[in-house]
């Protein structure tokens, strides 16, 4: 089998067909679509699945060659992160999540850090309207700083508290123009994923197997010499 | 006015320290704003409360992070407890992070259920379930054949609550707890059934899920950490929502001040030729 025929040719007649079984199996109702579409759903749960030991060995791979040629400023937190790594593999594997020990962990560990890293922006959030939020009498910025307080005080039980209007307000804003504006962007992005995935089925977009464009087969004999 | 400049200098290191004190001051001393309930939590809340204790199991899907979880874990609460206290089944499974099972076996520790609740008859835990959309779409119309084990490794079949369950046809209504960026999935994949539709997601969230709430698509849902804090209240299980009210109140008034104060400084500055 040619170079062509292995890199583009099957890779595109699989997802041609998982594709298509996939779509028709939403508009037609024969068994036997409804049958391939629930397997082939299934397979991708286990894809996705294996998917993730792939990415367990990737980043095992990527870390040793660093660590091993002792890749500057770097390596010691590639160890750190292979040691957290496979700590965590291991506890899962031996406990499970629902064991109380890696319940233990993942409370005092995962979700305060978590919690820690994502608080942080709110401390820079407050410096930078301090130092960059200059109102200015111009149309955009009245209208950002007419949005801001509004969130500000219609979205906390204080706003409501000074004045009932807000409610209101905020109400029409989130039920009309927003509202208006997400079903465009809604619609827009539908129909892109529609047309995507119809120039995917149909094997017209390849760039996901990682090439902008298919070798012609001159081009792969002049290679092979 | 140069002491005023001088301080300024120092401005981030007083903007953060402010904040921080607020906050704790907010937590510890609770002012007790009112907190006015919102229609759509309060659809939520009617559903829930008018469900029949023998109806089908609910299908509550926890997809939110431990980064995301003081957002969201108010209102999962304060749900699960509402549906333990009117003697609701239910269905925990997990779509959009693998912290999911994590999770919900802390929602387990902490809601009391396994006091009260026996489990495999009127609870079950599947937790994490790989897969992302596609399995989202899978467990709409063959939950049997994806999900074979619980968290705790008995089989599907086995258990009481679950054995019945072929698809969407068997729960009584899905409910997505979402932090992780997910929720569309459950929209696409299962607003097409008859079956009511519930979610939380963060507040940040609510302008794209309003539109589908307004066509009919999503029966109701709970924005962010107020939406908890509404459901507290409707339920009476106050908790975390409600004591967090008072702090964000006090920080929106304080991000106000600090735009002021922003604005002034730039004026005394620009009128000193700084």
């Amino acid at each position: 089998m040619s170079r062509q025929t292995t890199k583009v040719f099957l890779p595109v007649l699989l997802v041609a067909f998982a594709g298509g079984v996939i779509l028709a199996e939403y508009f037609f109702a024969p068994q036997i679509l409804s049958t391939l579409g629930s397997e082939l759903k299934k397979l991708g749960v286990l894809i996705f699945s294996m998917s993730m030991i792939v990415g367990l060995v990737g980043i095992s791979i990527n870390s040793y060659k660093k660590i091993s040629r002792r890749a500057p400023g770097e390596w010691y937190l590639h160890v750190w992160l292979l040691a957290l790594l496979y700590v965590w593999v291991i506890v899962g594997l031996i406990y499970t999540p629902t064991h109380d020990f890696y319940q233990w962990l993942f409370a005092n560990f995962i979700t305060a850090l978590y919690q820690a890293m994502l608080a942080l922006p709110a401390m820079s959030l407050f410096v930078a309207i301090y130092r960059s939020y200059k109102v200015k009498f111009e149309l955009n910025t009245i209208l950002l700083t007419a949005s801001f307080l509004l969130v500000l005080f219609a979205g906390a039980p204080l706003g409501e508290a000074i004045w009932t209007g807000f409610t209101p307000i905020r109400s029409w804003i989130i039920n009309v123009p927003t509202a208006s504006a997400e079903r465009g962007l809604i619609i827009t992005m539908a129909l892109g994923v529609i047309g995507l995935s119809l120039r995917t089925i149909f094997g017209i977009e390849r760039t996901w197997l990682g090439i902008l464009r298919v070798p012609t087969a001159t081009e792969e004999e002049g290679e092979g010499e | 006015m140069s002491s005023l400049l001088e301080g300024v200098k120092k401005d981030r290191f007083y903007v953060s320290w402010i904040l921080v004190i607020i906050m704790f001051l907010s937590y510890l001393v609770p002012l007790g704003i009112p907190v006015t309930i919102r229609d759509p939590t309060r659809e939520v809340y009617q559903f829930l409360n008018t469900l029949p204790a023998d109806s089908k199991p609910l299908l509550l899907s926890l997809d939110f992070t431990a980064g995301g979880s003081p957002e969201i874990r108010p209102s999962m609460m304060a749900v699960v407890k509402h549906a333990i206290s009117r003697g609701l089944k239910f269905v925990v499974i997990g779509i959009g992070t693998d912290e999911s099972t994590a999770l919900m076996q802390s929602l387990f520790d902490d809601s009391g259920v396994e006091d009260t609740y026996e489990y495999g008859v009127d609870y079950v835990g599947i937790g994490y379930i790989p897969g992302g959309e596609i399995t989202v779409a899978a467990l709409a119309q063959d939950f049997s054949s994806v999900v074979e084990t619980d968290a705790y490794g008995n089989k599907v079949s086995d258990l009481a609550l679950t054995k019945d369950i072929k698809d969407w046809k068997d729960f009584s209504a899905v409910i997505p707890f979402d932090s992780a960026g997910v929720h569309m999935f459950w929209v696409r994949n299962w607003t097409p059934y008859d079956i009511p539709y519930y979610g939380s997601f963060t507040a940040g969230s609510e302008p794209r899920y309003v539109a589908f709430y307004n066509s009919g698509d999503i029966d109701g849902y709970m924005a962010g950490l107020r939406g908890g804090a509404e459901y507290e209240i409707l339920t009476g299980f106050l908790s975390t929502g409600v004591k967090s009210m008072d702090m964000q109140s006090l920080t929106h008034l304080y991000a106000f001040v600090v735009l002021v104060a922003g604005n002034v400084v730039l004026y005394v500055f620009k009128k000193e030729g700084k």
